[in-house]
């Protein structure tokens, strides 16, 4: 049963574990519909569990974690339905082609035939990988295979999209269509929850930033109450000193002393 | 489209088995396009559709068939005839099953990929067990039908005992693979998602070593046969029976409790595996990362190795080979239980036999034949498996790294692979072997058994390296590999009772020993250079191909096929 639709996505104390190393200590944050939220922190930091979690792949430790009001893990199969996911790492089956792929991948989703057929040639020509539509993945670039993730994500029209680096592999045109896609899917109302190290894209395109740092989320606010707080210029000053990222001077010497070694 | 799967597609269409399917918590739809899905991935190689091939099936089966019809000559009882085709028929499938459950359901990244997307968990594994059904639906009959046929000769055979034969052997075939679902399910149950792969390997490890004991069940069972209601086996046997005078006296209730326990507890597993299969098998890929590392960091002995292979290359073989022999999931999978159960071999001979010195000072007599006279074939046995499946790997794409490898630093690189081998297996081993050699026969005899049997042991090994033909952990999975090796060491056996035979010869004069230790270590060394020889050719070649272009590592071209 659906606990609350007044957010579309829900964490509340959120944990999770595996084995002794805690990657998520509690965190909580929510995001409304037709919200743009960007998800920033170091390498590690936990991002990508957060996002697993939301798509019903990981069972968290403890705390709640909700999709439209769909709780997770139990409720999963519904909160699936809804959201489009892009993953970190692009997990496909490598012997299918594109098009089967997503054939594959619409009709699981129960997507009208007919409809099916005109997404996928128009997600493909839009992409600019119509004519590789017959190939087999495994032949696709990294790019390429990031653009039949995202198409993947886009099919069945979901009212929620998590994006874990999307833009990981694709060309200049590619990356500036896919920003620009953002936006207008913001404009549509839809709810995007956006995991990524690229700043800039997270400064143009989201209302609001969160910073998670060692599992723990350390910011929560739109872009300029979080430069406000931290009297930072730019997303990259606010991100550095909330992480305490350190100067990397110091850092490059040493990767230069021990190359010569 | 063929016939079975157009037929398939129409009862999947029927409205009753809709709601048969909705009851069971499947989806009717969603398990038909798996059903497409994964019969597409395993035509196109993708995941393994079964380690059994139709080869194997028209080679190696069904002229095993036509073996076992023979004692219906001698016109038994239907009832021991069964038995003996029914246990044979659930043991080379649990055997195979074995194999075949571990590729589907602990196949992380293959379950990854749909992870996030709306199917149940029920109906994912309910394709995963129809996909596995395919082996039960081609074994069955290939086993059993020409023995269902012959078993009309029996003494008191009915007109239709083929039918019920087969119907039989189609029974203890489903109950063997729920069985092993079952198991998985209760070990996805149970135990964390970082072990269940190393869960699953020791189950193999234990099935294997249990199963060749099914001799001594299988004296005590025939004579419970008739009696005995709680062994699965019986069951089936009644089956086979249906109609038949000499069913009479099987007493139904007792076996009914017996099928309702083992239902009930293979049903739970079950459930337990389709509850939430799809969240744990994501989770297996975590699980695959927290590994403690084992690396020697001595500098002395990676001098050493550096200086017995010939450059770091050699060193960085040797590390690279033993860490993923550890590490990969296919080789753990199917290399090192075969290998375990030599080991065992091994030790039970040397535990049996430590006490008869194999120095023969008097005539030949069987009796008198000394057991470690076999220590040397079976312990290079071990390295049969290894040297086979030492080039696959469930991570084929890593193998981009060999393109930083010079061509000059290949047969350095090749003897550290060797080296890989033999330390563990031939170096340790017989170190180990020395003390108890030199308590039990004397310094001066122990010792030299140790120096023969190390040489005899590097040869044999050398000679099992030259199957080597590729850089280590470079390429995707072959299925029909592991039966070539299954098949080399059962052969491989047959080659060690003649080693055996002969070295008990030489073993009756000392200076012979003392001669032929010498030879062998020359003929170890002669065909170690020869196999690195080999293998740094075929290393070229497989590494030119990499040059050739990205594609052969990861198919990566923009350009069409």
């Amino acid at each position: 049963m659906v606990d609350s639709m007044s957010h579309a996505v829900e964490v509340r104390d959120l944990v999770f574990r595996y084995h002794l190393t805690e990657a998520l200590h509690g965190i909580t944050f929510h995001v409304d519909p037709g919200e743009v939220v960007g998800l920033l922190g170091p390498n590690g930091a936990g991002k990508s569990t957060t996002l697993k979690i939301l798509t019903g792949t990981l069972p968290p430790t403890a705390g709640s974690a909700s999709i439209n009001g769909f709780r997770l893990p139990d409720q999963s199969f519904d909160a699936k339905r809804v959201i489009g996911y892009v993953p970190e790492a692009a997990g496909l089956y490598e012997s299918l082609t594109a098009q089967e792929f997503l054939e594959f991948i619409g009709r699981l989703r129960e997507i009208d035939e007919k409809a099916l057929q005109h997404k996928i040639i128009t997600l493909l020509e839009v992409f600019d990988i119509e004519k590789q539509r017959r190939q087999r993945l495994a032949t696709f670039s990294k790019g390429m295979r990031q653009k039949i993730l995202i198409a993947a994500a886009l099919l069945h029209d979901p009212a929620i999209l998590l994006l874990d680096e999307p833009l990981t592999g694709l060309d200049v045109s590619s990356s500036a269509m896919v920003k620009d896609l953002l936006g207008a899917l913001a404009r549509e109302g839809k709810t995007i929850l956006y995991s990524s190290h690229v700043l800039d894209v997270v400064e143009r395109v989201c209302n609001r930033v969160l910073i998670i740092h060692q599992g723990n989320l350390i910011a929560d606010g739109t872009l300029e109450s979080l430069k406000e707080q931290t009297k930072g210029g730019t997303l990259e000053d606010v991100f550095r000193q909330l992480t305490h990222t350190a100067a990397t001077e110091p850092l490059l010497s040493r990767v230069l002393q021990a190359m010569k070694l | 489209m063929t016939a079975p799967r157009l037929l398939r597609d129409r009862i999947l269409e029927f409205q009753l088995t809709g709601r048969v399917f909705a009851r069971l918590g499947i989806d009717a739809r969603q398990y038909r396009l798996l059903l497409q899905l994964f019969a597409t991935l395993s035509g196109r190689l993708e995941i393994l559709g079964s380690t059994i091939s139709l080869t194997t099936i028209a080679r190696g089966v069904i002229p095993l068939s036509i073996f076992l019809s023979l004692p219906v000559l001698a016109r038994p009882k239907p009832q021991y005839f069964l038995f003996y085709l029914l246990s044979l028929t659930m043991f080379f499938l649990l055997w195979i099953l074995f194999e075949d459950t571990s590729h589907s359901l602990l196949n992380a990244d293959e379950a990854s990929v749909v992870a996030h997307q709306p199917i149940g968990g029920r109906t994912y594994i309910a394709a995963k067990l129809t996909h596995l059904l395919s082996v039960i639906a081609v074994f069955v009959p290939a086993m059993n039908a020409i023995p269902a046929l012959a078993g009309l000769y029996l003494r008191e055979a009915r007109w239709f005992y083929p039918l019920t034969h087969l119907l039989a052997a189609y029974l203890a075939g489903l109950f063997v693979a729920s069985l092993l679902c079952g198991v998985y399910g209760w070990l996805f149950r149970f135990v964390p998602p970082s072990r269940i792969k190393g869960a699953a390997m020791w189950m193999q490890v234990l099935a294997i070593l249990v199963l060749p004991q099914m001799n001594m069940l299988w004296k005590s069972a025939v004579a419970k046969a008739a009696s005995s209601p709680w062994l699965p086996f019986r069951w089936f046997v009644a089956v086979g029976l249906l109609g038949s005078t000499s069913n009479s006296e099987f007493p139904i209730w007792q076996a009914g409790i017996a099928v309702f326990v083992t239902g009930g507890l293979i049903a739970l597993g079950l459930r337990g595996l389709g509850m939430d299969y799809l969240v744990r098998a994501s989770t297996l890929l975590q699980g695959s990362a927290s590994v403690a590392p084992r690396v020697s960091r001595r500098p002395r002995l990676r001098l050493l190795i550096q200086k017995l292979t010939g450059a770091p290359s050699g060193c960085g073989a040797l590390a690279f080979t033993s860490i993923m022999m550890r590490r990969d999931w296919h080789f753990r999978r199917q290399a090192l239980p075969m290998m375990l159960v030599y080991l065992v071999g091994a030790v039970g001979l040397v535990v049996s036999g430590i006490r008869t010195s194999p120095y023969v000072s008097d005539a030949f007599a069987i009796r008198s034949f000394p057991p470690m006279l076999f220590f040397p074939s079976i312990l290079s046995l071990i390295c049969l498996m290894p040297c086979v499946m030492l080039r696959f790997t469930a991570e084929a794409r890593g193998a981009w790294i060999y393109t930083i490898l010079p061509f000059e630093r290949l047969r350095p690189f090749a003897r550290g692979m060797f080296l890989s081998l033999w330390i563990p297996i031939v170096g340790v081993i017989h170190f180990c072997l020395l003390i108890p050699c030199i308590w039990f026969w004397g310094p001066g005899h122990g010792f030299l058994f140790v120096l023969f049997s190390s040489a005899l042991a590097s040869l044999l090994l050398a000679l099992a390296f030259l199957l080597v033909d590729a850089l280590p952990f470079s390429e995707s999975f072959a299925p029909g590999k592991v039966e070539d090796a299954q098949m080399g060491m059962i052969l491989g056996l047959v080659l060690a009772v003649i080693i055996a035979g002969v070295q008990w010869l030489v073993f009756h004069s000392v200076p012979l020993v003392v001669a032929e230790t010498a030879l062998l270590l020359v003929l170890a060394a002669l065909v170690a250079h020869a196999a690195f020889r080999k293998l740094e050719r075929d290393m070229r070649t497989q590494l030119e191909l990499f040059q050739l272009g990205p594609q052969h590592l990861f198919k990566e071209v923009d350009r069409p096929m």
